[in-house]
């Protein structure tokens, strides 16, 4: 069977990458960006020399590209998305590439299709505190009023689900929480704002969305193999409340002030945020909107019972991983990662792990 | 009159046309355009604009617009504007205009014969430092100018550099010039208005200095206009830090320099006081002056005119009051074509300089 993966560089890639390669992928095609960092593939590809690892470098805004990654794929895993940069820059990389991996899956005839994407998708804002949300809940139906990921892996959704209804391939959209793990400890913005050495918690009693990035990676596997169609949570049980996520945070990794501030008094500061945004006249960047508190801020619960009972089982505890996922960050022979841009040479057609 | 405007391209650079038209009181955005039809739908649903649309023509047949901003990559500017001009529009094209000033000039002569208003997003031109060092010039402030010199440093990860780096099909590897070329109308708009009207560019050296998938990216800029009274130096970086964009314009009585992204503006002259009483007192006026510069900015926060891109906001109501008041455009056109000669110029000396090298 041969797969490729999308986004096979970034922290969840490499992670799936390198569990196909111990559940014994024979064919394995990374597509990764001309300055993506290649280290930790190469590592695998040196580790698992009995999986075909190929690379092939490129942009997804290209169709030809995606073309030429998708020769002969009959899964695929679609975990590329751009997290920052501008609200266009965001839109193109997420949605307007998601848009040609899907017609290249056609062209293609690719039998599965496996898409992440995120719990961020659905409309909660109005949703009472505590809510349990499934994968029933309806999706997001004022996007333009969230943040520019949300607003873009919203549309890369729908956009999934119109060519799913239009041809023939298998879909499985997994929908994961904060995924987190060694390697990606930081301090997610559910948990709080974070200013320098200062942590702004907000909604200190809500428990986070979390999934360790073992326990995500074997939904993610499992869904290119025998996970029916639909949709699935991919959230890990008994999460920690946001302020004891903090707490272990500060005791393991890094010494921070926090300051914890209710939902309401957020929602206030937000409300007259707005305001000042408004009167500046676009000066200041409308970063916290009302809106956008009441949606990630809302003290939702995220159902996993559907993923559960497809045969879903996490690896790890909640406790286990974030134990793991701490200490390892504050281990000096494991440096926490910094962004850093890695050139490689000039793209071949289709590099492999032979050539 | 409420002047109807389209915007065609719907990416980075219409993200600050967006936010300029919108605090326009006599301008309407009614419809956007892209070849990319996600992206034009994107545009119109966080920006409430009401008609998107794929094709140009269909806009303009329909829509009507008094006026188009194009935001769209440079190698499409001259036809968009050739294609909104004939249909009656004014015309805001994001810099440059065109890839040759060849074909910039074709298309300032055809606004002219169809009566139509058009200007270039030469944003660093109207910033306010940039406004304030011209009328300082102008009272005679600083004598007679001698010397120019505008730098601008680039960031390659940046958010502009980052998408240049991780595409190779990116716009920018298909202009001649490359990064140079969508960069320069930031340097060469500023000394515009003051070089001899005969000056040529000299002693240009380009070349790469970061490692890259592409080896005809050139990165370092450094080259000169030379003219019979006054020179200009241009740099262009992406290597120096802190990023910045400066600007300093040294006169027969004394000297101003800017910084653009800092928003600030000091003159050094000489001091009346000798040895080292002037040079400390020349050190207490530049303390003083960045003082009061930084209580200025103050106040600009304080009114919302600390925008990222202050220019900009000027250039588009300049523009438009031009278009309701049949005035002049707010940037000559024959400033336009000299910026756009230099810019031929600088490209082929690349050109050669690599041709050489290879």
């Amino acid at each position: 069977m041969s797969i490729l993966v999308t986004g096979a560089s970034g922290f969840l890639g490499s992670h799936l990458v390198e569990h196909l390669c111990i559940s014994g992928a024979k064919h394995l095609r990374c597509f990764v960006r001309p300055s993506s960092d290649l280290a930790k593939l190469n590592e695998l590809r040196d580790k698992y020399p009995s999986t075909h690892l190929q690379y092939v470098v490129g942009n997804l805004l290209s169709l030809t590209d995606a073309y030429r990654a998708m020769e002969g794929i009959e899964v695929v895993y679609h975990l590329a998305a751009e997290m920052k940069g501008t609200a266009p820059t965001v839109f193109a990389n997420t949605v307007v590439a998601s848009r040609n991996i899907l017609e290249a899956i056609v062209m293609q005839r690719v039998r599965r299709v496996v898409l992440v994407s995120s719990i961020c998708v659905y409309g909660v804002a109005h949703l009472p505190r505590a809510t349990v949300v499934t994968e029933d809940t309806e999706l997001e139906t004022q996007p333009e009023r969230r943040d520019a990921y949300a607003f873009a892996k919203i549309r890369q959704e729908k956009l999934f689900q119109q060519y799913r209804r239009n041809h023939s391939f298998d879909l499985v959209i997994l929908r994961p929480g904060v995924i987190y793990g060694e390697g990606r400890a930081e301090l997610p913005s559910r948990a709080g704002l974070r200013l320098g050495p200062l942590i702004l918690q907000i909604a200190a009693q809500n428990r986070l969305p979390l999934t360790y990035v073992s326990n995500c990676v074997t939904a993610v596997a499992l869904a290119g193999l025998s996970l029916p169609e639909g949709s699935y949570n991919v959230v890990d049980e008994n999460s920690p409340k946001a302020a004891e996520y903090v707490r272990l945070y500060r005791s393991l990794v890094e010494k921070i002030t926090s300051v914890r501030l209710s939902r309401s008094s957020v929602l206030l500061l937000a409300h007259i945020f707005s305001r000042c945004v408004a009167l500046s006249k676009g000066q200041i960047p409308a970063v916290l909107t009302p809106y956008q508190i009441k949606s990630t801020w809302g003290g939702h619960r995220f159902s996993n019972e559907r993923l559960r009972a497809a045969g879903w089982n996490p690896r790890a505890s909640t406790a286990e991983g974030i134990l793991r996922a701490f200490q390892a960050s504050n281990c000096p022979t494991q440096p926490r990662k910094t962004r850093q841009a890695v050139m490689v040479p000039p793209p071949s057609p289709l590099a492999s792990s032979e050539n | 009159m409420t002047l109807r405007v389209a915007i065609v391209g719907c990416g980075k650079a219409a993200e600050n046309h967006v936010a300029e038209i919108k605090k326009l009181s006599n301008v309407s955005l009614i419809a956007a355009c892209d070849s990319e039809p996600l992206m034009a739908e994107q545009f119109c649903l966080r920006h409430g604009v009401g008609a998107s649309y794929t094709d140009f023509e269909q806009l303009l047949a329909e829509q009507r617009p008094d006026v188009v901003q194009i935001a769209t990559p440079p190698q499409s500017h001259a036809d968009l504007a050739l294609t909104a001009i004939e249909n009656g529009c004014h015309v805001m094209v994001e810099k440059p205009l065109a890839e040759s000033s060849a074909v910039a000039s074709e298309v300032i002569r055809y606004a002219e014969r169809n009566g139509c208003k058009l200007t270039v997003g030469w944003t660093y031109y109207f910033d306010p430092v940039v406004r304030s060092m011209r009328e300082r010039v102008a009272r005679g402030t600083i004598g007679d100018p001698v010397h120019l010199d505008a730098f601008l440093a680039y960031d390659l990860q940046g958010r502009f550099g980052a998408a240049v780096l991780d595409d190779a099909a990116h716009w920018v590897h298909g202009l001649r010039g490359k990064l140079v070329q969508n960069n320069l109308d930031h340097l060469l708009s500023l000394v515009v208005d003051f070089v001899d009207h005969d000056s040529a560019v000299s002693n240009l050296s380009a070349w790469r200095a970061t490692h890259s998938p592409y080896p005809d990216l050139v990165d370092e800029l450094r080259l000169t206009l030379a003219g019979e009274r006054i020179c200009a130096q241009i740099a262009f970086s992406c290597r120096a830090r802190p990023l910045g964009h400066f600007f300093t314009i040294v006169g027969s009585k004394s000297t101003l320099r800017l910084n653009l992204a800092n928003q600030t503006l000091t003159e050094d002259s000489s001091s009346r006081l000798p040895g080292p009483l002037g040079r400390l007192a020349c050190g207490l006026d530049q303390t003083r002056q960045l003082a009061s510069q930084s209580f200025s900015n103050l106040a600009r926060v304080i009114r919302s005119d600390f925008q990222a891109l202050p220019g900009l906001g000027y250039l588009l109501s300049a523009f438009y009051r031009s278009v309701e008041r049949d005035e002049d455009v707010p940037i000559p056109y024959a400033h336009i074509l000299r910026v756009s000669t230099w810019i031929d110029h600088a490209v082929n000396g690349i050109r050669d300089a690599q041709a050489v090298s290879q």
